[in-house]
């Protein structure tokens, strides 16, 4: 038991203070109303005499004035002057034993009636040991708080006191009543005896740690030891000696049995006590062994050490409070262990900036228990950080517990600060040889670049304008940066629009004219209105938003544009007037109707009228590529019966087949599909494949020409048996000016101009034109066209956000290109995707370009590795002359190319099972795959 | 079907060569009564004497054009219901509905085939309701 005598002495004293003065009052009111009891406690005792209170009440005052450490003046003066009452009252009553004199005093507020019978002198008075004790009592208090060593003298007599106590007491129990053999030896009243008690040890306890009391009052082993002795070395004798007394006067044994029995109670309860104290002596001896290191590095022997170093150094517990600070410490950081001690370890010590971490890691360490090293700035006294490198360890005892945190604190700034310049500088000069170079780069780009480049902010004022804005425009940057782009290059009719541009863009984050190239009007300084080509960009910075537009000047584009038009104009006039004269005159001759010319001048006036025919041929054809080209082509849609445009184109181009001697003869039933399109130029696409054909087919040949319906597309095919193309000319058969192969003997008349028309034609009408030919065998031209569906007359709309599915799939049966090298893989994946696509193999890239030039494709899947090369040439192919179709690439590797970012879908061969192979080319066709059956 | 019988046609044509190529052409081949007038300006002058069922009109000419005299015959009394038709070498598809829309009953291109140019013409004729 560890008492905290700092606090409970204050509570002993007052409990000593109080008890006391309750006692004396009760007694002294016993003698007011003459209860007995209250006098005497049980009847038959003496009574405590009225001055015995009085003493004992004054003795409660002083107690309770004086129990504080630090006394107030007041209060000792209060406390002394009691205490010299008591005295005073004492020293009269022993001068009145003396003397035999009679000072009045003991009767002086109550008379005692029941004279004592044990006493012959005065009655009333006190009894001479009382007044004994009451003078040492008194005396003693002024003794203790003497500042020479008087105060053991002090606590000498206070014992002196409790000794006569405990002797009365005794006395009680064992029913003695005279002692000494003194004439004067009265004996003291129960109670007083007791209070007697109770006041010593209040007043032992006002000074805990003085004299005798220091030990009593110890935290060490030596208090609580002889707190523990103490009390059974008064009570076990006493109790001891008691049962005996008790057991003879019984008789229940006889004396000398008796004494036997004292005797072995004695040895029996001592040695159990002794062994109680040698237990916990030797518990308290092996704790010290256990923590010998710690006793080693007590913090009195870090303590020695450190104060040595020159280091910074505290030690921390393992709860996390510091428990030491060197000297160093207290004169670097002002502070002392006191103000460290006021919250755990937090480093509230080091820059705010590394708390953070340096708490986490710490935390870690205790966590781990391992050695924790941290660069970190350190506030010095005056408010200045300098790093240090703080390293903190554990010490450990034998069972590996943490008993103590070593940390230390070594000043490192120097070399922190060369590193941390070193470093920063490095860092800069990264930085600013990267701005300068991406600015000098940009400053190179925007002020060379061939187009103007300026920027507005979201006022429309300007806040960038390039070196050719300059010459473009006439304002120099200086002139024009923040004046209003709507008050200077935009001409005054199309300012509104660019302020509802400009509004509608803070409104809604969009712009009709954002990101794409526009052809608009602006001017100049000079007021001149040019055509620019325009593209705007929106630049959100962070706090707004500014526009920057690259500008070209496309006055010559424009003018060169013009001329072209003209030049149109002229080819389709100024070349048709005088033609229109000759191929007329010609016709008119040579049809005879202008009277009989001779035979030769006959054949030669066939000649010229059928040149100059052609002539007129090819400069419609010529205007028709032309159209074609600027888009200008126009279509004039109407629903049209398939089996009426065939027969009717049949019956329109007769005059071929009579010319070239052969027979159009129309197979099969016509089908009376619905077809949406342009009537004549549907008929020009046959007049075209009409006339290949008669051209291209031996003297009395048939030409046959056939259509059937499909779910949702026709195919119309004019078959011929010629000589079939040659493989060489097969891949530019639609290009422009392909005349027939040069090694034909036969006059083949035409422009070149036919097929490269009819394929831009129908697929204008949504539509595709392929062939297939063999050599010595014959060509057969096929078109396809969508059927007309309800879906695309009624609403447009719709037809669009389905364009995907209604072209591809629905329409018509996906055509797929294989390329690949292996017939196996060939076969396979023909297997694969043929249930639900027509697919047409190629085994390297000049078949694969061979086949593009014949058919249309909807997909292509690729082996990159082929026999000829990389099929990475095809990509590019097969995008820009078929931009729809969609790529697989079906590879034995990975390969990294940018030219793979255009592709729909990368597949390793290994990778990949022949469902996910279907899966990708479904989805890539959207193609549904419920009525498809996954070969094995 | 037109009711009436075609049988004269004014033709306005400024360059000679092609006025006596077709004249042969419709006359001869065609067996119309054709009249010639080589300017805008002489075809307005003499469209009230003439009398034609139907008017040939070219184009391009000098001084006033196709289309120009087309809307100066509409304002005549006399030539206001007479169908014309253009014959030209401007045919770019929105030449031929600009003359559509300028109330032209239909567009011929040059050069022609003179042996069928006068059917051409006729099925035109024959449609006008």
């Amino acid at each position: 038991m560890v008492l905290d005598f700092k606090s409970d002495k204050q509570k002993i004293v007052l409990t000593c203070s109080i008890t006391t003065g309750v006692v004396a009052l009760l007694v002294l009111m016993g003698w007011q109303f003459n209860i007995a009891i209250l006098k005497s406690v049980l009847p038959g005792f003496l009574s405590m005499k009225p001055n015995a209170a009085i003493c004992f009440g004054l003795v409660s005052v002083a107690l309770f004035c004086l129990r504080f450490d630090d006394v107030s003046q007041t209060k000792k003066l209060i406390g002394f002057s009691a205490l010299a009452g008591v005295l005073l009252i004492c020293v009269l009553t022993l001068a009145e034993y003396l003397w035999n004199i009679d000072f009045g005093i003991d009767e002086l507020l109550f008379v005692d009636r029941d004279i004592s019978k044990y006493t012959a002198f005065q009655p009333g008075r006190l009894a001479p040991v009382t007044g004994l004790c009451f003078c040492l009592l008194s005396i003693g208090a002024f003794l203790n708080f003497s500042k020479n060593k008087l105060h053991r003298v002090g606590q000498a007599m206070y014992f002196i006191i409790l000794i006569i106590s405990i002797q009365a007491m005794l006395n009680y129990f064992f029913g003695i009543n005279n002692s000494f053999g003194i004439p004067f030896y009265i004996r003291m009243p129960l109670h007083t005896v007791a209070l007697f008690v109770v006041s010593c040890i209040g007043f032992l306890f006002i000074h805990p740690h003085k004299g005798l009391m220091t030990i009593i009052t110890a935290e060490g082993l030596g208090g609580r030891t002889a707190r523990r002795l103490l009390v059974p070395a008064v009570c076990i004798p006493a109790f001891v000696h008691w049962l005996q007394y008790k057991g003879i006067n019984l008789g229940l044994f006889d004396e000398n049995f008796g004494a036997v029995l004292k005797i072995m109670g004695n040895i029996v309860l001592f040695s159990i006590i002794i062994w109680r104290n040698a237990a916990i002596i030797h518990d308290a001896d092996i704790q010290r062994i256990d923590s010998d290191s710690a006793k080693l590095l007590s913090d009195k022997h870090l303590q020695e050490v450190n104060e040595k170093l020159p280091q910074l150094m505290f030690a921390i517990s393992p709860e996390g409070s510091v428990t030491y600070v060197n000297q160093l410490w207290t004169s670097y950081t002002g502070k002392t262990l006191k103000d460290m001690q006021r919250q755990n370890f937090n480093f509230s010590d080091f820059h705010a900036d590394e708390v953070e971490v340096a708490l986490k890691q710490w935390q870690e360490a205790c966590a781990s228990g391992k050695l924790f090293d941290n660069i970190l700035r350190l506030r010095r006294a005056d408010e200045v950080y300098r790093w240090h490198l703080l390293r903190t360890f554990p010490l450990k005892n034998e069972k590996n517990e943490i008993i103590k945190w070593i940390a230390t604190c070594s000043d490192v700034d120097d070399r922190k600060r060369a590193q941390l310049s070193e470093d920063r500088a490095r860092e800069e000069n990264l930085v600013n040889v990267a701005i300068l170079n991406s600015e000098a780069r940009f400053k190179a780009i925007f002020n060379s670049a061939l187009g103007s480049i300026i920027s507005i902010d979201r006022e429309g004022k300007f806040v960038d304008w390039n070196k050719h804005a300059e010459t473009m425009f006439g304002w120099t940057k200086e002139e024009i940066l923040g004046k209003k782009m709507s008050e200077t290059i935009i001409p005054a009719d199309l300012r509104q629009g660019h302020q509802n541009g400009m509004q509608h863009y803070e409104a809604t984050g969009h712009g009709p004219i954002l990101n794409k190239m526009v052809e608009v009007e602006a001017i100049r300084r000079s007021g001149e209105r040019f055509p620019i080509q325009l593209s705007v960009a929106p630049v959100k910075l962070s706090n707004t938003t500014i526009f920057t537009a690259f500008i070209v000047d496309i006055t010559e584009r424009k003018k060169i544009e013009h001329l072209k038009n003209e030049f149109i104009s002229i080819v389709s006039h100024e070349l048709r007037t005088p033609l229109t004269s000759i191929r007329g005159s010609l016709g008119l001759v040579a049809s005879g109707a202008m009277g009989e010319v001779s035979t030769k001048a006959k054949m030669l006036i066939d000649i010229a009228h059928s040149n100059s025919e052609r002539l007129s041929r090819l400069i419609n054809d010529i205007l028709d590529i032309e159209k074609i080209e600027s888009g200008g082509m126009t279509f004039n849609n109407v629903n049209i019966d398939l089996n009426d445009v065939v027969y009717e184109a049949v019956e329109a181009h007769a005059s071929f087949a009579e010319k070239y001697k052969v027979k159009f003869k129309v197979i099969g039933n016509i089908p009376h599909s619905q077809i949406n399109g342009d009537q004549d130029r549907l008929m020009q696409v046959f007049a075209n494949l009409l006339s290949n054909a008669a051209k291209f087919s031996p003297e009395g040949a048939n030409i046959e020409i056939g259509a059937k319906e499909y779910e949702s597309s026709v195919h119309i095919w004019i078959q011929d048996f010629g000589p079939g193309i040659p493989e060489e000319f097969k891949t530019r058969i639609f290009g422009k000016f392909t005349q027939a192969d040069s090694s034909d003997t036969r006059q083949k008349d035409g422009t070149g101009l036919g097929l490269n028309i009819s394929r831009a034609i129908i697929e204008k009408l949504q539509g595709r034109i392929w062939f297939e030919s063999e050599v010595g065998k014959g060509t057969k031209f096929i078109f396809e066209l969508p059927l007309h569906s309800e879906e695309h007359l009624v609403n447009p709309a719709i037809k669009k956000t389905h364009s995907f599915e209604s072209s591809k799939s629905i329409l018509l049966i996906p055509k797929v290109l294989h390329v690949e090298d292996d017939c196996d893989v060939a076969k396979i994946v023909t297997n694969i995707v043929g249930s639900s696509c027509e697919v047409t193999s190629a085994v390297d890239i000049y078949d694969a370009r061979q086949k593009l030039a014949e058919k249309h494709f909807d997909l292509a899947v690729l082996d990159l590795k082929l026999p000829d090369g990389s099929a990475l040439d095809l990509i590019w192919l097969i995008k820009d002359r078929l931009p729809e179709c969609k790529i697989i690439v079906f590879s034995a590797f990975e390969i990294n190319d940018t030219r793979l970012n255009v592709v729909d879908c990368i597949l390793v061969k290994s990778r990949t099972s022949n469902s996910q192979l279907f899966t990708q080319v479904s989805r890539l066709l959207g193609i549904k795959n419920q009525n498809v059956k996954l070969p094995a | 079907m037109n009711i009436k019988k075609l049988k004269k046609i004014m033709y306005v044509e400024d360059e000679i060569d092609i006025q006596i190529v077709a004249k042969l052409a419709l006359e001869d081949i065609a067996g119309f009564e054709v009249e010639i007038c080589s300017s805008g300006m002489e075809a307005l002058l003499k469209v009230a004497s003439i009398n034609p069922d139907l008017i040939l009109l070219d184009a391009m000419m000098p001084g006033m054009d196709g289309p120009t005299t087309l809307k100066e015959l509409r304002n005549l009394e006399v030539s206001r219901n007479i169908p014309v038709i253009f014959l030209t070498a401007k045919v770019q598809g929105p030449d031929v509905e600009k003359f559509k829309s300028y109330g032209a009953l239909d567009v011929l291109s040059k050069p022609f085939d003179p042996l069928s140019l006068g059917k051409s013409i006729l099925a035109l004729w024959n449609k006008i309701p």
